[in-house]
């Protein structure tokens, strides 16, 4: 019983701050985008529109939530129920710190990644049980990105495993004492964090939710609580990403200076290298067009598909060849 | 004065009986605008930041070479220590094995008490006694 209560606590110690930080991630966008086009963002609510995001959760929360009467309702409510899930469970595995992970699986990243392709179910799920051609077309888009950049995000990660012969983020974190992987893997360390943008379907890889075209991609019909669940899952996912992006190639809990930094919490570097991840989400939305949907195409499969396919075989060639392997 | 610039207004034959004259152009024209970019072309060269990046990349390869090779030195003296103590933490759990077989009989004949000619212990398998190696050389 008491061991039960523990395993709850200790979620209810993640997923709460999780949601809070996806709150407040909302506020940082809006305030980072308005500093950027020099206007003052939201500085209504709250001191410096510090509750905007809770009367923003408050209003979705008592709104009505309208159900097509053409939508398939069991698949319809199930989409953004299946999306928000699959956005908590990833963090089970995340560590933030030597030992401060909810669950320290020895196959995790593959276990990140099964659960980040199956969140393009929630997706297609939504748009295909809408009953609504805005929603279906963007549903197709959102999921034919999702896949395509998932293929060079593995391929990627493979060159970085390769480094670390583990599939556990612990060790993964722990072998990156030496030196992050960002600097022997800087190219592949920028593809990733593009890569990351178009999983997220984030400007400027946001064809999903093109405005002028599909009206707001495949969650048109979605209103209320359960349009708060997609948004939830999306932010959740983004910031998950950059976690991951920080975990991989920026050292995840390792300080920025060895010992002379020890004294700072392993939660709080990784806290800031996530940050500065989301920071750089927030200004490329703010400075880049949108991409057109053969270019972003091209760019996933005739681009960072082989670029990262070649990498693979230069790493592992090299470590074999030096005999560098762990 | 709006009425004199009308085309074909009376009164008006040329532009020079206008009240007040139009900018021109300065005598020989205005000078040719600049419309190209003006991108400086100061800063170091293509090659040399493909040639400092890649130094750079190559010292990053080395790093993850040593401290591979340093992860590898570490968990072969771990295992190495788990080998030396093997034969303790084997003693250790033949008492545990011992103590939990003794109590598992004393549950087995309390359970089975009712049943006439039960031997408490016997196996189905005809088989010879083998202690049992839980021991975990493996480092975790």
């Amino acid at each position: 019983m008491s061991y039960i209560l523990g395993v709850l606590l200790k979620i209810l110690g993640l997923v709460v701050p999780l949601l809070l930080g996806i709150a407040f991630m909302v506020l940082a966008e809006r305030k980072v985008m308005g500093s950027i086009q020099r206007r003052k963002g939201p500085n209504v609510v709250g001191v410096f529109g510090i509750l905007q995001p809770i009367a923003d959760g408050l209003k979705l929360m008592v709104k009505e939530t309208v159900l097509p009467s053409n939508a398939n309702l069991m698949i319809f409510l199930a989409a953004p129920v299946l999306t928000f899930m699959l956005a908590l469970i990833s963090w089970s595995v995340i560590p933030f710190g030597d030992g401060l992970v909810l669950c320290d699986l020895n196959i995790g990243v593959l276990y990140l990644f099964a659960v980040s392709s199956l969140g393009v179910y929630g997706v297609i799920m939504a748009g295909w049980s809408s009953n609504s051609k805005y929603a279906f077309l963007g549903a197709l888009r959102s999921t034919a990105q999702m896949v395509s950049y998932e293929v060079s995000l593995g391929l990627i990660l493979i060159s970085t495993l390769i480094f670390a012969g583990s599939l556990n983020f612990t060790e993964i974190v722990e072998s990156q004492k030496g030196v992050w992987f960002a600097v022997p893997l800087f190219p592949l360390f920028i593809m990733f964090f593009i890569s990351c943008l178009a999983e997220t379907n984030r400007a400027p890889f946001d064809l999903p939710e093109a405005e002028a075209e599909l009206v707001a991609g495949y969650n048109v019909e979605y209103s209320s609580m359960a349009f708060a669940l997609f948004f939830l899952g999306e932010y959740g996912n983004m910031i998950l990403m950059c976690t991951f992006c920080s975990i991989m190639f920026l050292g995840g809990w390792l300080p920025l200076v060895p010992e002379a930094m020890d004294f700072m919490p392993p939660g709080f570097w990784l806290g800031l290298k996530a940050a500065f991840f989301l920071f750089g989400f927030i200004w490329v939305r703010a400075s880049f067009p949108r991409y057109r949907y053969d270019q972003l195409m091209r760019l996933g499969w005739k681009v960072f598909l082989p670029l990262s396919l070649a990498w693979v075989f230069f790493v592992s060639g090299l470590m074999i060849g030096y005999d560098w392997l762990p | 004065m709006a009425e004199g610039l009308r085309r074909g207004s009376p009164g008006m034959k040329s532009i020079k009986d206008m009240a007040m004259r139009q900018d021109g152009p300065p005598p020989g024209g205005f000078p040719a605008i600049r419309y190209g970019r003006k991108i400086p072309n100061s800063g170091p060269s293509g090659v040399a930041i493909f040639g400092i990046g890649a130094i750079i990349m190559a010292y990053g390869f080395y790093k993850v070479g040593q401290t591979n090779h340093k992860r590898k030195d570490w968990k072969r003296e771990k295992l190495r220590a788990r080998m030396d103590i093997m034969p303790i933490l084997q003693a250790e759990e033949d008492i545990r094995f011992v103590e939990a077989q003794k109590k598992a009989w004393e549950l087995e004949a309390k359970i089975m008490k009712g049943v006439p000619d039960w031997k408490v212990g016997e196996r189905a398998y005809k088989t010879r006694w083998m202690p049992p190696n839980t021991g975990i050389i493996k480092p975790s």
